[in-house]
Formats: C-alpha cells, structure tokens, sequence
C-alpha cells in the first residue's frame, strides 16, 4: 500500500493542491486536507478498488473534505469572511508584468465567486472535465454545473474585462 | 451543455492558459511518511480475520443457545458451582493427606528404633510380658458358686 501511495501522490497531488487551494483559498488548510486525503485513503486502500476515474474520485473526496472542513470554521469564525481579506497565490509566478498584474486580478476575482462557483469554474478550466464528470464529482445535476460555470465565469469576465482587454488589445 | 464546452471564446481560452501554482515539493516526504503511519494492512487484515472468527463463534454459540437460553445458562451456573465446590475440596484436603502418607515409613522406623534400644537397654525382647492367667475355677459355672461361697 506505501507504494501505491506515493504513486496516487505522484500522479493526483499537484491537481488537488490546486483545486483545494483555489478553494479553501488558504494554504495551511490545503495542506491538511490534501494530507487527510491521505489518511483517508492509506486506511481504506479499498476506497480505489474498482474506480474508473483515480483522479474524478479524489477530487470528489477533497471537494468533500473541503465542504466538512468549511462547514466547521464558517461556524467557528465567520471563515468566509475571511477568506475575501485573503488572496493566496493560485497561479504559478510570471516575470511579465502584464501577466503577473492580470493573475493577481484572476485569483482575486476567483475568490469572489461563491465556493460552489469556484469549484466548477476551476474543474472546467483547469481540469478539463465535462459537466457530467463535474455534477458527478460534486452531487449535482449536469445542468446546475452548467449554469453555475456560467454565472462564475460572466462574473470573471465582467471583473477582469477592462485588464484582459488592455492585454490583448492589438496595440500591445 | 455540451454546447458550451465546445464553444469555447477566447476569453476561456485565455484563463485556461494561466498554470496553477506548483504544490511545494517538501511537502511530499512528511505527508507520505504520515500516510505510511497509519497504512498497516498487515494489522488490518488480522484485526479483520479475528472480527470475522468472533463474528463466527458469537453466532454458532447463539444458534445453540437459542431454544432456551435461560436453562443453558442455569446448566452452566451448575456446573461452574460443582466445578468451585470440587475444587475447594480438593485444594482442602490435600495437604492433609500427603504429609500423612510421606511420614508413615518414617514413623515405622522410629518405633522400631524405639524398640530394638529398649530391649538393649532391659535385655528383654522390649515386650512387656503378660502375667500369667490365673487357673480359673474348672468345672461348669453352675457348680462355682457352691464353691466360692459355702453354705
């Protein structure tokens, strides 16, 4: 099971980083509930027995991990107001100012779209899935999926038009 | 909805292009090592394999308890008792047998030592001899009163 592990790490831990980050918007919480998918699966290694999707079911398992985690300190402290004071850094670095100034405002916008939004918005765009991976993989109808990549999307483009048309402005 | 995974505007095209930071590559070797820490499936499959024997003999004992349980127990109760009350007996006279049955032989000798220094010390054979019967009177016991009280 140790191997298994560290090949489920190798292969699936950069995608829920990233999806868990983007989400909880908070690193030291990514950190412990990436480690609690773990846990999770190095004590029942049977959980994987017989999934066609690795990748769909562990995101599936953060995504309600996170949803647990969430739940816990939004009645603790008000998490998510405090996850708009908070703008962790989503995306890799770029020495292109314009690209650095246009992520900075990405990750931004990202962070105030409501979480279930956010967490379509990144599965479509960053992982590629289908609306019926994404409804699956979150218990939803396809059709909600839609409608809220929809919704979380205008917001992104109405938040960063101004920017993203300077940037691809043919003058630039 | 497939519709619009399809049609993709360039603005889509533009965020899908952005890469998501790296996860820190220190984080690998402690959230591994606490992963192993809790994978035992050695432990796990023995902890599952006793379960399932427990499981096993908890429901054998029920189906052959079932009918009357309350009289099993009454049986069991019995038998323990008897088993208390033998034990308890035998744990109690025990030592008052044993002692008795080692110092048998060696009381023998000293009784007989007693006696070969008393017939060295008496020159006797040690046995104190018997007076000798007095002659009774002979004859049949409706004649002895004429003889021991004269008229």
């Amino acid at each position: 099971m140790p191997d298994e592990i560290e090949q489920l790490y190798d292969q699936h831990a950069q995608a829920l980083f990233a999806f868990l980050l983007n989400f909880t918007r908070n690193e030291p919480d990514t950190r412990d509930l990436l480690q609690e998918v773990l846990i999770k699966i190095a004590k029942q290694p049977g959980l994987l027995r017989g999934v066609r999707n690795p990748r769909n079911f562990l995101l599936r398992l953060a995504h309600n991990l996170a949803l647990d985690f969430m739940r816990r300190r939004s009645a603790l402290e008000k998490y998510h107001a405090r996850l708009a004071d908070e703008s962790p850094q989503v995306f890799a670095t770029n020495a292109d100012p314009d690209e650095a100034q246009f992520r900075e405002c990405l990750t931004a916008a990202l962070g105030e779209l409501p979480a279930d939004q956010r967490a379509v918005v990144h599965l479509k765009l960053w992982e590629g899935l289908t609306f019926e991976e994404i409804a699956e993989l979150l218990q939803t109808s396809p059709n909600t999926a839609a409608s809220r990549y929809r919704y979380g999307l205008d917001k992104l483009r109405q938040r960063l038009r101004p920017l993203y048309d300077e940037i691809t402005s043919p003058t630039k | 909805m497939n519709e619009i995974s399809k049609q993709q505007d360039p603005f889509e095209k533009r965020l899908q292009r952005e890469r998501m930071r790296q996860l820190p590559a220190d984080w690998r070797a402690s959230m591994l090592s606490a992963a192993r820490a809790v994978s035992h499936p050695a432990a796990a499959q023995d902890s599952r394999r006793l379960r399932d024997v427990m499981f096993d003999l908890r429901l054998r004992v029920r189906d052959l308890l079932w009918p009357c349980p309350q009289a099993w127990g009454a049986i069991a109760a019995v038998w323990l008792l008897l088993l208390f009350l033998d034990h308890s007996a035998g744990a109690g006279s025990a030592p008052l047998i044993e002692p008795s049955r080692a110092a048998l032989p060696a009381m023998v000798s000293g009784f007989r030592e007693q006696q070969r220094l008393l017939v060295e010390l008496t020159g006797t054979s040690g046995v104190p001899e018997r007076p000798a019967p007095k002659p009774g009177p002979s004859g049949p016991r409706s004649d002895r009163k004429n003889n021991s009280f004269p008229v």
